[in-house]
């Protein structure tokens, strides 16, 4: 497998108004692997997650410095720079939550909702690529029959492959996933975890993750947080 | 299980006020179908015009309802379509761009707006027909237009609020979801937080219907008149039910008369209850288009 880094923080700090949620982070993630942030509750293992697309903008009084560079096509490049598009970045660094949330319309219309951001509307094509990001998200032969039903009536579990197969159809180089599966009952994280053990193959996972046994199945590099700093670089 | 003492004593108080709250719009409602009901005739909406020539604008009514009905519905619907643009947009603004001390700033500034009373709204909108009517070579009167623009600026504020509230309950999980897969501020706006929002700000739209078509203070003084026929055009006096129901309280001759009053202020209720249902189904329309075409 290849193990060359992916994505490189160096020095990065994360204020929330007056209180400091990352203290001088420096990390590598491998690229083509699963990459775990484990460690206690509010140690701000989901703001590091979401500093690496920038969705951490979205809130108020946030202040990040430091650097995260990505490498896109063999150039490494910083998206905490000024003038990175956020909305570029985000198509190449794709998120899960932790709740399954769908938007309130049917299976397909979620699936290629971010082709029609992105201005994408020839009809061929997006069916190819919906049935592609489907099946990639092992949830094509349980909704191939009603693709067109509202997504709010599926199981938890496929709503959260739906969630990754809506990530999935931009084809992120990255994928960021927030305890992906802890709303969800033992059978249906099973189903995730190998869903995700099968997508390092094209894609760069990082993932929140609560479970210590989900982290020892599945994850190939753990980040312990703790305190707002990474306590010791261990690979698995 | 027994209930604890203070929860069946607050289950007691919500239902005792929800009774009461519904025997006195029964109440009203009832009062006004004994007295108005005995007057309900063709006649009451269309004097002594026949109906069909009437509604097919080939008879002047005199001395039916048929104007003031006319009149209000133009009334409230002009001012509506006035509003809820301005509204929505400011209220777009209040929620998802304006920040700090302009937000607050603005916010204090609107909920000023809303307290202020629509007899002061009136005046305002009188002043600004006086001075058309001056500097236009005297060809402006108190009209239609006015009085809509009038009623638009007082149903602002609770537009204004009512989206911005709506855009701003909506969960920090949805407001994420469209950005995380690379949509733009302004395409989150349209195609997740407006659709989310939608149910909150059309019960905004509601509530302005109903101000609008209640409110007699301010068409009183920008443009309403006692008989004017079918408004001609935006810049006409034209008639309008609450006033009606004003001046015939105030005025009336003969029992039958007041009894007229009473029919208005049902046929009021109806128009509002239809207006109401427009707006429902507008919303129920919209939420289903969303749900599909996206």
């Amino acid at each position: 497998m290849d193990r060359a880094a992916k994505i490189r923080i160096e020095h990065l700090f994360f204020h929330y108004g007056r209180r400091q949620v990352l203290d001088d982070v420096c990390a590598e993630i491998p690229s083509n692997a699963i990459t775990a942030i484990v460690g206690p509750s509010g140690q701000g293992k989901s703001t590091l997650l979401t500093c690496l697309n920038r969705l951490c903008d979205a809130v108020a009084d946030a202040r990040v410095s430091g650097r995260i560079l990505m490498r896109f096509e063999d150039r490494w490049q910083d998206i905490l720079a000024p003038g990175v598009p956020l909305h570029w970045l985000r198509r190449q660094v794709g998120m899960v939550f932790q709740a399954p949330n769908p938007l309130p319309m049917s299976i397909f219309k979620n699936v290629a909702f971010a082709l029609k951001l992105t201005g994408q509307h020839r009809r061929p094509d997006v069916n190819d690529r919906v049935t592609r990001a489907l099946e990639r998200a092992f949830l094509w032969n349980e909704v191939r029959d009603r693709l067109h039903h509202d997504a709010r009536t599926l199981s938890g579990g496929q709503q959260q492959r739906l969630c990754i197969a809506r990530a999935l159809i931009l084809e992120p180089e990255i994928l960021l996933l927030d305890e992906p599966t802890s709303s969800l009952d033992s059978q249906a994280s099973e189903v995730i975890e190998s869903l995700l053990l099968a997508l390092r193959e094209r894609c760069t996972l990082v993932m929140v993750s609560h479970y210590q046994d989900q982290v020892r199945r599945v994850a190939d590099c753990v980040l312990p947080l703790s305190s707002g700093k990474i306590q010791l670089l261990a690979t698995g | 299980m027994k209930q604890p003492p203070l929860d069946a004593v607050v289950r007691l108080a919500s239902w005792g006020s929800t009774l009461l709250l519904l025997s006195l719009v029964a109440t009203v409602i009832g009062f006004l179908a004994f007295k108005g009901a005995g007057s309900f005739s063709l006649e009451l909406v269309f004097g002594d015009t026949p109906p069909l020539e009437a509604l097919l604008l080939r008879r002047p009514v005199f001395g039916g309802l048929l104007p003031a009905i006319v009149g209000t519905v133009s009334l409230v619907v002009l001012a509506i379509s006035l509003a809820v643009p301005l509204g929505l947009a400011a209220g777009i603004y209040m929620a998802e761009y304006g920040r700090g001390r302009i937000q607050q700033a603005l916010g204090l500034f609107f909920d000023i707006l809303a307290g202020v009373p629509s007899i002061v709204v009136g005046l305002f909108g009188f002043s600004v027909a006086v001075f058309l009517h001056r500097h236009f070579g005297g060809r402006i009167y108190p009209c239609l237009l006015i009085s809509a623009l009038s009623l638009a600026f007082l149903v602002l504020p609770y537009l204004i609020r009512t989206t911005q509230n709506a855009l701003e309950a909506l969960p920090e999980a949805v407001r994420l979801t469209a950005p995380a897969l690379g949509a733009t501020r302004l395409q989150n706006i349209r195609f997740v937080l407006l659709p989310r929002a939608l149910p909150g700000i059309l019960s905004g739209v509601i509530l302005a219907i109903g101000r609008c078509a209640e409110d007699t203070a301010v068409i009183m003084l920008t443009g309403v008149v006692a008989s004017a026929g079918l408004p001609r055009s935006l810049f006409s006096a034209y008639e309008a039910l609450p006033f009606y129901i004003y001046y015939i309280s105030s005025q009336y001759r003969d029992p039958a008369e007041l009894a007229t009053g009473y029919a208005a202020a049902l046929i009021l209720l109806a128009i509002c209850a239809m207006l109401f249902a427009a707006a429902a189904l507008i919303r129920q329309r919209l939420g289903a288009r969303s749900h599909q075409r996206l």
